[in-house]
């Protein structure tokens, strides 16, 4: 019984069934940690990203600049900043809102800085479920590529707050 | 300290055999008790969490659901578990190896910090004072006496891990047991010292955050506040894990009279536990910045999976003692006799299969997928997550612990477990309810639903902002409530059960467990029945195979899923 | 009840047996490899993420 010590010695060869599955169990194992470096390498989608160390309100002045350079509208009093393809993306997250909206071109690769000025945020892109975390103080670069057009939402998925629920943005692909 | 002139109270129990310290088994009971309580009061927040989070009733305001969202993840994840976990230390150690406790007045010391620093969060969280979710994560900010309160539980826990420690040193000197340990023994050190790590990441996240709430310290680094919290956090629930695989060896015995088909495999597996589950707390940090693919991808695997192999083995030696057991009364044709006729009607035996099946079929697999270092993009902070450990947690460990407490009234507080038709449904009720919910949160995060989260409809969002989750995210959000309810049936039921058994139910000297005598009745439940013409003879060799077909099920359906949600990801835009 | 061992060899215990029933060498280890693994490795990851280097070169491709 198992509340009973053991045999004198109960370090003995394993039998043949045992050694059965725990072989698979291990081939699977290894595989499914294999596959982590190997897709690192070969796969398309990536948590890399690139970091640096920021300061919260430094961050959120060059994101006003740069949204105040390439604006071209704005939707429910967030502006709609439309930069070059393939170039420079800011994101901003700040209790209760994602600044600014996003118009994108498809099929381009642009580097999508992303930050917070005040708490840690979620980032999650819908429907396509894409989920990051968001650090104030650390400036993180995603190399992003859309492949489809159309409206995306972006919803806060960490607490941040009693107003976490109002945090929604939207990212726009043309 | 008393010297060895006086005569330590002991008990023989008239069922086990085991000579019980009395120190130790009052220390067991309050602690068991305490656990109850505090489960009570996380299974009522969680049943308003769950009809807040359905949309067709939506029923708190947002401040009430995440101050009880607080509530319910403090008091489930730590103060439920550990307070039960405590009692199976004090069982696992000294009641298992017949010895004596050293030094019970710190077994009371640590009884009165846990519950005061468990009471001190709690008041702190339900008068507002600490609305930041259990995670607390910085710059969110609580009343220094929220930190205070997990400080004062960690340093509880703390102890009674010390006395665990110093109960295996006297034992060892005094001579009361041969040999090694045993398995269940075994199984209690290994969530000892994952509970020491658990301590640890516990100092180095609150102690810090308690200043700086003070406004001593000036600032708290966020980033390293979450690496910092799951050393703490992830380790408290791999207690969780190692706890309840104590627990089904142990139920194992005391159902069907189970031992271990490999003292060897067996605690080669816990030892893996030890060396390598705790490294997957990286399994939170996945998609945050900073922490470089090399340690995300090193860490999350448990070395290189070295950790989740050994699940799958308990997972394939815990089914095969039961079926070596039961073969040898005589359930021996075919593969899957002896499940058939095993003692379904025994609760505490329902449970333990219901926490293994649930454990690895739910938990385990979406565990392994979602801590897949790039899959965790198209699973983090989603209610993927939820599901996945609710699975574990819930239908694993919290199921497991009840099954155990039908035992805990008879052989411990000495009650027969009353109601016995409501005590032998009680683990479906709660099993199925668990299935349903956890199965209905992962298909939820999957169409994106998010964790924590107040409002799907989003409709305080700006209007020209709003976007809608596809049906089928609702359709999920309804089932997740059904089975949720469910669940909360089948858990107050436990709560009810236990509370009126242990303080009105009829007195009992002894059960009998059945490789100590011939085939008789457990608490609550049915007598394992013997086949006809069955011998006493001992089986060969191990016979497992409906274990092993089982397994290789389970794994298929493993590979599957994992497969699957590769191509989900593939699917989505390239990102690095 | 406990069973009584049968002493019915003298072999010596083999030294897996001897490692695993070694419940200080299990503590040690046990704290040492996350303490290195996690938390150690982690820090250092934190702790050299850079500066943000001045905007232009940053846009230059850094």
């Amino acid at each position: 019984m198992t509340i009973h010590p053991p045999e004198r010695i109960w370090w003995k060869p394993i039998s043949g069934a045992e050694r059965v599955y725990i072989a698979a169990a291990l081939l699977f194992s290894l595989i499914t940690f294999f596959l982590m470096p190997i897709w690192h390498f070969l796969g398309a989608q990536n948590p890399t990203m690139q970091t640096y160390r920021v300061d919260k309100a430094e961050y959120l002045q060059r994101v006003m600049a740069w949204a105040d350079r390439y604006k071209v509208g704005e939707l429910a009093g967030v502006p709609v900043v439309e930069p070059p393809p393939g170039g420079e993306v800011y994101l901003l997250a700040r209790t209760f809102q994602w600044f600014p909206v996003l118009k994108l071109r498809a099929g381009q690769t642009y580097r999508v800085h992303v930050s917070s000025s005040d708490l840690v945020h979620g980032f999650s892109l819908q429907p396509l479920n894409m989920n990051f975390m968001v650090v104030p103080g650390y400036e993180y670069i995603l190399y992003v590529t859309p492949t489809q057009k159309g409206e995306f939402g972006i919803l806060c998925n960490e607490f941040c707050g009693l107003g976490h629920h109002l945090m929604v943005g939207k990212l726009i692909v043309d | 300290m008393a010297t060895a002139a006086i005569p330590y109270r002991f008990r023989t129990c008239e069922s086990t055999g085991l000579r019980v310290h009395a120190d130790a088994e009052a220390l067991l009971k309050v602690n068991a008790v305490l656990a109850v309580v505090f489960l009570a009061m996380a299974g009522t927040a969680a049943l308003l969490v769950l009809l807040t989070r359905w949309p067709a009733l939506h029923l708190l305001d947002p401040v009430w659901f995440y101050r009880l969202l607080t509530f319910h993840g403090a008091n489930a994840l730590l103060f439920w578990m550990i307070f039960f976990e405590m009692a199976i230390l004090y069982f696992a150690g000294p009641i298992v190896l017949n010895s004596r406790l050293p030094a019970p007045s710190l077994g009371w010391l640590a009884a009165v910090l846990m519950l005061g620093g468990a009471v001190l969060a709690d008041v702190m969280i339900l008068t507002g004072q600490a609305d930041v979710l259990f995670t607390a994560y910085a710059p969110l900010r609580a009343h220094p006496l929220f930190y205070l309160g997990y400080i004062l539980f960690a340093v509880g826990a703390l102890i009674v891990v010390g006395l665990l420690f110093a109960s295996l040193v006297v034992a060892r000197a005094e001579g009361t047991y041969q040999g090694s340990v045993p398995l269940v023994t075994f199984g209690g050190l290994t969530a000892a010292i994952i509970a020491l790590v658990t301590i640890f990441g516990g100092v180095i996240t609150f102690v810090p955050a308690f200043f700086w709430s003070l406004g001593v310290l000036p600032n708290l680094d966020p980033a390293v506040y979450r690496l910092n919290f799951w050393l703490i956090g992830h380790p408290s629930q791999q207690i969780n894990v190692s706890a309840m695989v104590a627990v089904w060896y142990l139920l194992a015995s005391l159902t069907v009279g189970a031992t271990a088909v490999s003292e060897k495999v067996s605690r080669i597996a816990f030892t893996l536990y030890i060396l390598f589950i705790n490294i997957a707390s990286a399994h939170h940090l996945l998609v945050d910045p900073g922490l470089s693919p090399a340690w995300k991808i090193w860490n999350t695997s448990y070395a290189m999976h070295l950790a989740v192999l050994a699940s799958m083995i308990h997972g394939l030696s815990v089914p095969a003692a039961i079926e070596v057991a039961l073969r040898r009364r005589g359930f021996n044709r075919g593969l899957f006799e002896w499940l058939w006729r095993a003692p379904w009607g025994n609760p505490a035996f329902a449970a333990l299969v219901l926490s293994v099946i649930i454990f690895g079929v739910i938990g385990g697999i979406s565990g392994v997928v979602f801590g897949t270092e790039q899959i965790s993009i198209i699973s983090h902070n989603t209610y993927r997550i939820v599901g996945h450990f609710h699975g574990t947690v819930v239908g694993g460990t919290t199921l497991a612990f009840m099954g155990l407490t039908y035992y805990v009234i008879p052989l411990i507080f000495r009650r027969q477990v009353v109601w016995s038709t409501l005590a032998r449904i009680q683990p479906y009720l709660f099993g199925i309810g668990i299935v349903i919910m956890t199965i209905s949160m992962v298909m939820a995060g999957t169409y994106g639903v998010p964790r924590r989260h107040w409002d799907i409809d989003l409709s305080l969002a700006p209007a020209g902002l709003k976007f809608a989750f596809d049906a089928p995210a609702y359709l999920f959000l309804t089932l997740t409530t059904l089975g949720g309810i469910l669940a909360v049936l089948g858990g107050a039921l436990y709560v009810l059960i236990t509370v009126v058994s242990v303080f009105a139910g009829p007195v009992v000297e002894r059960i009998p467990i059945p490789s100590l005598g011939p085939i008789p009745a457990v608490a609550g439940g049915q007598d394992v029945p013997e086949a006809q013409g069955a011998s006493q003879a001992r089986v060969a060799h191990a016979d497992i195979r409906g274990t092993l077909t089982l397994n290789f099920l389970f794994l298929g359906i493993f590979v599957v899923y994992y497969l699957l949600n590769w191509k989900w990801l593939a699917d989505v835009w390239p990102v690095r | 009840m406990t069973p009584t061992p049968v002493p019915d060899r003298t072999d010596r215990v083999p030294f897996g047996q001897t490692l695993l029933d070694d419940f200080f060498l299990l503590l040690a280890l046990g704290l040492l490899i996350p303490f290195l693994s996690y938390l150690v490795w982690g820090l250092l990851d934190l702790g050299s993420v850079p500066v943000l280097p001045p905007v232009d070169q940053l846009v230059a491709g850094g």
